[in-house]
């Protein structure tokens, strides 16, 4: 599916989800957060006040019962009054209005409030009777008052039993609130210490999640990619069958469409210059054959005409009809080259070949015309190679006979051919025949061309030109390194590896 | 022919070619000397050659296209580096077997070629460059 988007759709795509997860991710460790933070404020602005007003409470409603026990026992301090005073006219009052504010509103509440009015109640009725008590124990006359102190001690009695149930009150608050907020401690230590774990899961998986896309993003470009360079390294190899699987839309797709049409077009075109190849490799074939027959007619007549009017001829007539002969007989090497030429690579097989045998069986065949002219022929360790073997045998063949055909007059001919390891394998044949000018290197390798002029020197100059085809069939070169009257050297390299 | 050429020079690697040629031209009997050479090399070397002080500055040049070595293109061009009392009002006419357009037209655009023809040369032919080149001649 991702391969239906061009690829810098694919790119900014993987780019947006990989966006997505870090945003994914801080959204969620800011809920994470948020719920912890709740907790707390929790904890911090609304049990935490409660409690610590609770506690004031308590005191102060256990200091007010103390404070005015010892005062009806004549127990009197020099800011008694005032702290009494305090406690009830202005603490109560104040406290009393805090706890009322913190009932709750639901039923969950209904227990706790009940507590809370209770206390409210019995602080009321507390601060009106210390009241009463502060009005009658007033002066110290009142003190000795015993009427005064009987009523006193009464008061005193009641406001004992409603400090008992406010202090009993206030306890029972204070254990709910101090057991609730030690479950919210609990509850946010524990989200503190998951928050960890849920973080990492999270963000493993998140991660999980980016990887896997970013593979098939990748995949869908890369894996088309390898394709192409796949389909290309066989297109190298020679095989121009190759067609590659066309699967997206993207621009790899396109330029897979495109490589397609390629190879095929380059596979017809090969196809074509095969035939046309072959077509003319017919054609020569046929042209030769044809030429021979009237060239046979002209040697035929040449002949008889030397042999039986030679004397009817005058010089002229006889030199004439000489160089009809030769010119003939050249006409006929020439054709028969051209057919040889033209047989070069044709149904030949490659395989392996021991190029030893091959450069001792050519010695051997030259072996009379050797010893005729006093030469000799060294074959040093020559390696075991692919290649075609005809032609390799045609190839030693015309680099000798050129070797005995260029050969110096009073210097007897000495042929050396050797080979060592480079570009596949690289042959040398060295002679010390004559030699020519390295500036027409070039043209000795192509058909018909020759350097010398001396006619007496037989030969059509197709010979190297049968060399470099026969170097090209095995894709590899033949080159030459000579200097008048110094000798030549023919080098031709096969290489390992031969595109058949 | 009221008068004939001094000398009639004769380029062309194929031996039997030069002998042919060598025959057309003492048959027409239209020149006091001919002379021919196996290599245009050669042929240089004879008209740089003073013989008791004097060229040989022949009338006319037939010339081979394809020779070993130097071919008629670059004798060309080494002629036209001649002293101008080595070269003379010399004619030059090209001979081929080429049937190929591409030579003739490459002639063409050498001014100094004066003609381009195929082998063999013929008697007639020659007298032909003859009457067109030295109408006095005749």
């Amino acid at each position: 599916m991702i391969n239906f988007y061009k690829i810098r759709t694919k790119i900014l795509t993987g780019y947006i989800i990989f966006i997505i997860i870090i945003v994914l991710q801080i959204v969620l460790t800011y809920i994470h957060r948020n719920q912890a933070r709740e907790d707390y404020n929790n904890l911090t602005k609304v049990t935490k006040p409660k409690v610590e007003l609770l506690e004031k409470y308590r005191n102060s409603n256990k200091l007010l019962y103390i404070l005015t026990a010892n005062r009806v026992a004549n127990v009197k301090t020099s800011l008694q009054l005032n702290k009494i005073k305090q406690i009830s006219e202005v603490e109560f009052p104040f406290f009393r209005q805090k706890l009322k504010s913190i009932k709750g509103i639901d039923d969950k509440h209904l227990e706790l409030n009940n507590i809370i009015d209770t206390i409210v109640y019995n602080t009321v009725a507390n601060e009106k009777r210390v009241g009463k008590i502060i009005s009658l124990l007033n002066t110290n006359k009142d003190f000795s008052n015993s009427e005064k102190i009987k009523d006193a001690k009464e008061a005193l009695g009641k406001i004992k039993y409603n400090y008992e149930k406010i202090d009993y009150g206030i306890s029972y608050l204070q254990k709910f609130y101090t057991e609730s907020s030690e479950k919210l401690y609990i509850r946010l230590s524990n989200k503190i210490n998951n928050s960890f774990y849920v973080l990492f899961i999270s963000t493993f998986f998140l991660i999980s999640l980016g990887l896997f896309f970013s593979f098939k993003i990748t995949n869908s470009i890369t894996i088309p990619l390898k394709n192409l360079i796949n389909g290309t390294k066989d297109l190298i190899r020679g095989n121009y069958d190759t067609k590659i699987n066309e699967i997206g839309r993207d621009e790899i797709g396109e330029l897979t469409r495109i490589f397609n049409k390629m190879a095929y077009t380059l596979n017809s075109n090969f196809n074509d210059i095969k035939n046309k190849n072959k077509n003319l490799q017919q054609f020569t074939y046929i042209a030769s054959h044809d030429l021979q027959e009237p060239l046979k007619t002209l040697t035929g007549f040449v002949d008889y005409l030397k042999n039986n009017y030679k004397d009817q001829f005058d010089d002229v007539g006889n030199k004439s009809l000489n160089y009809i002969f030769e010119a003939s007989e050249k006409m006929s090497l020439l054709i028969k080259g051209l057919l040889e030429f033209n047989q070069i690579g044709l149904d030949s097989k490659l395989k392996k070949i021991d190029c030893n045998k091959v450069a001792q069986e050519v010695k051997k065949s030259f072996m009379p015309e050797i010893s005729e002219i006093n030469g000799t022929i060294k074959i040093k360790e020559l390696p075991i190679i692919r290649g075609y073997e005809k032609e390799l045998k045609l190839l030693f063949e015309n680099l000798i006979s050129n070797a005995i055909k260029y050969r110096k007059k009073d210097v007897p001919l000495e042929i050396i051919i050797s080979a060592k390891k480079k570009n596949g394998w690289t042959f040398k044949v060295k002679d010390n025949g004559v030699g020519f000018e390295e500036k027409y290197i070039n043209k000795i390798f192509l058909v018909f061309q020759r350097l010398h002029q001396d006619a007496n020197i037989k030969g059509t100059g197709i010979g190297l030109a049968h060399c470099s085809k026969i170097m090209d069939l095995h894709n590899g070169t033949i080159w030459a390194k000579s200097k008048i009257n110094e000798g030549s050297i023919f080098y031709f390299n096969i290489p390992t590896v031969i595109k058949a | 022919m009221k008068k004939k050429l001094n000398t009639i020079l004769l380029i062309d690697d194929s031996e039997p070619t030069n002998f042919l040629h060598k025959i057309v031209v003492d048959d027409a009997n239209c020149a006091d000397e001919c002379v021919s050479f196996l290599s245009a090399i050669e042929a240089l070397e004879y008209l740089k050659t003073a013989k008791e002080g004097k060229f040989p500055q022949p009338d006319l040049i037939f010339l081979d296209i394809n020779m070993p070595l130097m071919n008629g293109w670059e004798f060309i061009e080494e002629y036209n580096k001649l002293e101008d009392n080595q070269k003379g009002g010399v004619v030059v006419v090209m001979l081929t077997t080429s049937l190929n357009l591409d030579d003739k037209d490459k002639a063409d655009t050498i001014n100094k070629i004066a003609g381009f023809m195929n082998k063999p040369l013929t008697e007639e032919m020659l007298l032909k460059e003859i009457k067109n080149h030295f109408p006095e001649n005749f």
